[in-house]
């Protein structure tokens, strides 16, 4: 198991937002949260991180058989965790290739190689159609939406996660942008077939270019349906009301477990 | 290319500097740039209580200056710019006791200057800053960063006075503090304005890098220690341009001082 979260209860500023929540996800799953406004899914992303706003109360996090629940942010980010951000940070003044080449040094305990790192970084922003300039620019400063989160999945290719987590990669990306964010994103899986994903979307389109194993929905704090990419188009169709309100499909781990008797 | 005038010791300085001239008049160290300099200078160890520099026309310079912990003589400053001459002033200046007062005079039609002052402090040190112009289309563009840490504070007082008639002249003062401990500072942005026809915008903030700035750092793999770093390092070296080598020189005595 890559990552195995049980009974996690969260809470921010006094108030309850994760309650009593359980995920499993093996290697090389892909895994789609969807909910509503506040049902607490970029809490989930948030805490899976380490950020210290949200208080765990109870449950355990347990990544690579290691329980993360006590471990700094940047040590979880080089055990191999990834959070794309929804509003990445702007960060005046920091060049994007003096925070990549500092967060590729230390992930590789001070050795980096200038030429491959600068070979590589090519490659990326060519395959990202990336305007070249942009490395040398402020991090995400007077970048679009669109190129601050291509400048995420530079980021994510360079750093070589085992686990990425794309919260709401898809807004404020065009067509044409989220395809080729899609693609970067299969090209690494390709390349990394053990990568795990955790995908928090309000819409189905991405799910159009990564295909998912599972999708589970959100609400009040836990996951209330699961089901496969079926549930996506449903939920897309017929809206959260009626999703919530049809008992028909398998509900969170009875889902789990019964896809994986199915393999 | 950057070169240097060095003051070696009282009355021996060292003018590697083309088209520059270098005289003494008790305490004052005067350096005259004509046109026919064309390159970046380097003011090293000065220890004069004032210093004149005077820009004669048509002249595009870039003065740098760093003074370290071992000067603790306060100085004043005079920079005189003539017609149509462009210079930018970098002043990199770390853990003195210091307090020093500019005095910039943009004499001629056009003058433009653009003036950084980066400062790290752990001691309690003042600076006045008057920008006058005194001349139609003139440009000021002045950044002032300073970094505290312990129980250090900055005190800067930033003036810019445009006289009636000097039309058509901009303005522009950005002044941040980031504090690393208990200090207090303070900032006194002031623009003294007696002409309509003028662009005048002027920034002040105190405050210390943004929490939020560090968790993105973080979720990259990057300490809070480093992360500080990199920021203190962008906050003060954003307005520079420098060669690289002088720049790697800055990145050094910060990652020293700010680790």
């Amino acid at each position: 198991m890559l990552l195995k979260i049980d009974d996690l209860s969260v809470m921010i500023d006094d108030k309850q937002i994760l309650n009593n929540y359980n995920l499993e996800i093996k290697p090389g799953e892909i895994h789609v949260i969807m909910g509503p406004n506040g049902s607490g899914k970029s809490t989930l992303s948030k805490t899976i991180m380490g950020d210290q706003h949200y208080k765990v109360t109870n449950g355990s996090i347990l990544f690579d058989g290691q329980d993360i629940k006590d471990i700094k942010t940047d040590e979880r980010a080089r055990l191999g965790i990834f959070l794309a951000m929804q509003s990445p940070m702007e960060i005046e003044g920091v060049s994007n290739s003096d925070f990549l080449r500092t967060a590729l040094s230390i992930k590789n305990e001070g050795k980096l190689n200038l030429y491959q790192f600068a070979k590589k970084t090519e490659a990326i922003t060519n395959d990202l159609k990336m305007d070249k300039n942009m490395i040398h620019r402020s991090v995400n400063v007077g970048f679009s939406g669109g190129e601050r989160k291509k400048n995420e999945i530079l980021q994510m290719k360079l750093l070589e996660p085992k686990l990425i987590i794309l919260d709401e990669i898809d807004s404020g990306l065009d067509i044409d942008s989220l395809r080729i964010v899609a693609e970067n994103i299969n090209d690494y899986r390709n390349d990394y077939p053990d990568t795990a994903v955790i995908i928090i979307t309000h819409h189905q389109k991405i799910l159009d270019y990564i295909k998912p194993l599972y999708v589970h929905i959100m609400t009040g704090g836990k996951i209330v349906k699961t089901g496969d990419y079926k549930l996506a188009l449903e939920l897309e169709k017929h809206g959260f009301d009626f999703t919530f309100n049809t008992t028909n499909d398998l509900v969170g781990e009875d889902a789990i477990k019964e896809n994986e008797n199915d393999e | 290319m950057m070169n240097k005038i060095e003051v070696l010791a009282k009355n021996k300085i060292q003018n590697d500097v083309a088209g520059t001239t270098v005289t003494i008049k008790g305490d004052t160290l005067n350096i005259n740039v004509t046109n026919k300099c064309s390159e970046s200078i380097m003011i090293i160890n000065n220890i004069y209580q004032k210093v004149l520099i005077m820009v004669d026309d048509n002249v595009s310079v870039s003065l740098l200056e760093i003074k370290d912990d071992k000067i603790s003589r306060d100085s004043k400053y005079k920079y005189i710019i003539s017609n149509n001459s462009k210079v930018i002033i970098n002043k990199f200046y770390y853990m003195n006791e210091y307090n020093e007062d500019v005095s910039i005079n943009l004499d001629g039609f056009a003058a433009e200057v653009l003036f950084n002052l980066s400062v790290m402090s752990s001691s309690t040190q003042k600076y006045n800053i008057n920008i006058n112009h005194n001349n139609k289309n003139t440009i000021s563009n002045i950044y002032n960063h300073g970094v505290t840490f312990d129980s250090g504070s900055i005190e800067l007082l930033v003036n810019g006075f445009v006289k009636r008639g000097m039309c058509d002249s901009v303005l522009n003062q950005d002044n941040k503090i980031m504090t690393m401990g208990n200090g207090t500072s303070i900032i006194k942005p002031n623009l003294f304005i007696d002409e309509y026809m003028v662009e005048a915008r002027h920034g002040a903030s105190i405050g210390r890098f943004s929490e939020d700035e560090i968790f993105y750092l973080q979720t990259r793999g990057i300490p809070p220690k480093e992360g500080y770093y990199l920021l203190m390092k962008g906050f003060l070296l954003e307005t520079f341009t420098l060669d690289e080598d002088v720049k790697h020189k800055l990145e050094k005595i910060i990652e020293k001082i700010g680790r």
